[in-house]
């Protein structure tokens, strides 16, 4: 039993700081030519996803906590908010529709995830900015979610047989 | 239910998390606005990062508004400068009106034709009051009242000679802004953007970005409009220019800004002068003398440290070296050289 | 493993862009539809141009014009009518100020690329 709690344990931040890489090169790429400014692939949510799927609750919200601190830290109060509302919205989500339910495939997933994402993100731009502004912005936003949320959600199916060997067989089920 | 009550403590966590952070992010990214007038124009502070913001704002204007109606105003009777033109002489036991006049005449000795003794030609065209052209011999006479030796301080007193009137026309909106933002900067403001008529102070942290997009009024476009943007943090922007005040008589355009040399407006290719700079006072002098020497007033900004916007009738538009980077046009119509 | 899309992934795609598209038909709009009118610095009046007939307030010796999609200044009791000059207003941040009766029209507008402030 202490060998699987241990493995576990790894595991866990082994894809934590998976995710927290990813998010962090995804700051060196240059900006996409479809993408409005501001706007980013996301990248470290094909994490959070795989998560979500095969790791179980407690594992998803540690990931996206060490995220949003690492934000916070290396990008400020703002950018740490941000990824929290964000992740924790597309945490929970993802714990429900892949975790529970289990039933869209990982490009829905994808969208769906990128669609939460942003929108914790707009929440939090809303009450710092103070303006109802952002919310034109909104429109824009959903149809990125969608093109990010595919691409996220095929590049998860593609790794998904990689991330398997990685948790390794002991996990069992969430 | 298993489920909802292992996402219990986190949704805690991340509730108390986000609060702490909210809090500490209200205040940094607070920005209010106030408005009032001074010298002849709308004046709009608008005070970032602080808690407090709109008092603070509101201290900043009531601090432009003594400034104004107490010493700089030429028309309230309130003012010091008001009762000196009255008497021809003035005590002045603070000294505030002292070192505003002895700044300006330091100034006024690097440009040659502009004058802290305006106010008699101003009055001669009548400029406010639909305009008129004065004979040859009301403007020889206007420059002698208007020649700076009419005015001398000797320790707190000051004397006009010669029916000379004092007017900070070219300084006072400068001056009040620098002391706005300097209002703002003791009252603990993390940023802040004053803005009196032409002239636009900025310092601190404005929002998100370290640096502030002004925009430079296009002069053939109606108030608020503007052709080009420049991005820049903790400095002073002024614009002078001939298309505000004025009246024109035969085809003839005659604007508010005049050579004190020959009590005539200043007229050039030139349609109006931004220059961006370290002091209230300076970038509003500088761009009155800029636009009064034209292209040979160059030299002097750069002897000034200043950086320089200079707009043509012809829509051709004459920037500083320096200012490359910063300035982006918005409206096409205009072509945009540096020197 | 499932196909790569499936039934249900179409379905969050499609609703996802149909909100989209939803929100974007149903947005605020965004040309200057509001102008604020203050007075002595605080704010006075806040008046929709929409609206195809113009109406008229006047204030401190200060009759505004509104309606039809913009805002002016017809006339004014003070002497040099620089408000006046300003001319028929309609588009975001453009202003028109009286100094003398301190009574300023300003189309409102909350551009997020829009400078800070104009000199000139």
């Amino acid at each position: 039993m202490k060998g699987v709690k241990i493995q576990k344990l790894t595991v866990t931040a082994l894809f934590t700081s998976l995710s927290v890489a990813l998010s962090f090169v995804e700051g060196f790429l240059p900006t996409f030519a479809f993408l409005p400014p501001g706007a980013k692939p996301g990248f470290s949510n094909i994490i959070v996803m795989f998560s979500a799927m095969s790791l179980g609750v407690s594992q998803t919200l540690f990931i996206v906590f060490a995220k949003a601190f690492f934000a916070f830290l290396t990008r400020g109060a703002v950018a740490g908010l941000m990824s929290l509302a964000g992740g924790v919205l597309s945490g929970i989500c993802m714990l429900i529709v892949l975790g529970k339910l289990k039933m869209t495939g990982c490009v829905g997933a994808g969208v769906l995830s990128a669609v939460c994402h942003n929108l914790g993100q707009l929440l939090v731009s809303f009450i710092t900015v103070g303006s109802s502004a952002v919310f034109g912005y909104a429109p824009v936003l959903l149809v990125v979610s969608v093109v990010t949320g595919v691409i996220t959600g095929a590049i998860l199916r593609a790794a998904i047989p990689y991330f398997n060997k990685l948790r390794g067989t002991e996990w069992g089920m969430p | 239910m298993k489920t909802v009550k292992k996402l219990l403590p986190f949704l805690c966590i991340s509730a108390v998390f986000a609060v702490f952070i909210l809090s500490a992010v209200k205040d940094m990214y607070s920005e209010k606005t106030e408005y009032g007038f001074a010298c002849g124009s709308e004046v709009k502070v608008t005070v970032f990062g602080v808690k407090g913001g709109e008092e603070k704002a509101k201290s900043a204007i009531a601090e432009i508004n003594r400034l104004d109606s107490n010493v700089l105003s030429d028309t309230l009777k309130t003012s010091a400068v008001f009762k000196l033109n009255e008497n021809g002489e003035y005590t002045d036991n603070n000294g505030e009106l002292v070192s505003y006049i002895n700044e300006c005449t330091d100034l006024i000795s690097k440009c040659g034709k502009m004058t802290l003794l305006s106010k008699p030609i101003s009055d001669i065209w009548n400029i406010s009051g639909g305009g008129r052209i004065p004979s040859e011999k009301e403007l020889a006479e206007t420059v002698k009242k208007a020649d700076m030796k009419n005015l001398s301080v000797s320790g707190n007193k000051i004397t006009l000679g010669g029916d000379a009137k004092l007017s900070f026309g070219a300084f006072g909106k400068g001056t009040v802004c620098e002391k706005g933002i300097d209002t703002l900067k003791s009252g603990g403001a993390k940023g802040g953007i004053v803005t009196v008529g032409g002239t636009v102070g900025v310092f601190g942290k404005c929002g998100k970005s370290d640096k502030v997009a002004v925009g430079v009024r296009d002069p053939f476009g109606n108030a608020g409009e503007y052709f080009a943007a420049v991005e820049v943090s903790d400095c002073y922007l002024s614009t002078s220019g001939d298309y505000e005040k004025f009246f024109e008589k035969d085809g003839k355009r005659y604007c508010h800004i005049f050579d004190a040399e020959t009590a005539i407006p200043a007229d050039s290719d030139i349609t109006s002068v931004t220059v961006i700079t370290n002091g209230g006072t300076l970038s509003d002098f500088l761009s009155t003398a800029l636009f009064i020497l034209g292209e040979d007033g160059l030299d002097l900004a750069k002897e000034l440290g200043a950086e320089f916007i200079i707009v043509k009738k012809d829509k051709s538009v004459i920037i500083s070296k320096q200012l490359e980077k910063q300035f982006s046009l918005v409206n096409d119509e205009f072509s945009v050289s540096a020197v | 493993m499932k196909k790569l899309v499936t039934k249900w992934d179409i379905a969050v795609i499609t609703a996802v862009l149909l909100i989209s598209l939803l929100l974007f038909a149903f947005r605020p709009k965004e040309t200057g539809e509001k102008a604020v009118i203050r007075v002595d610095g605080k704010e006075y009046k806040t008046v929709d141009l929409r609206s195809d007939e113009t109406e008229e307030i006047t204030v401190n010796g200060v009759s505004v014009v509104y309606g039809g999609g913009e805002i002016y200044i017809k006339d004014s009791s003070c002497r040099d009518k620089i408000c006046v000059n300003a001319g028929h207003l309609s588009k975001k941040g453009q202003f028109a100020v009286c100094a003398p009766n301190r009574v300023a029209v300003e189309i409102k507008g909350n551009d997020k690329n829009a400078p800070r402030a104009v000199t000139g």
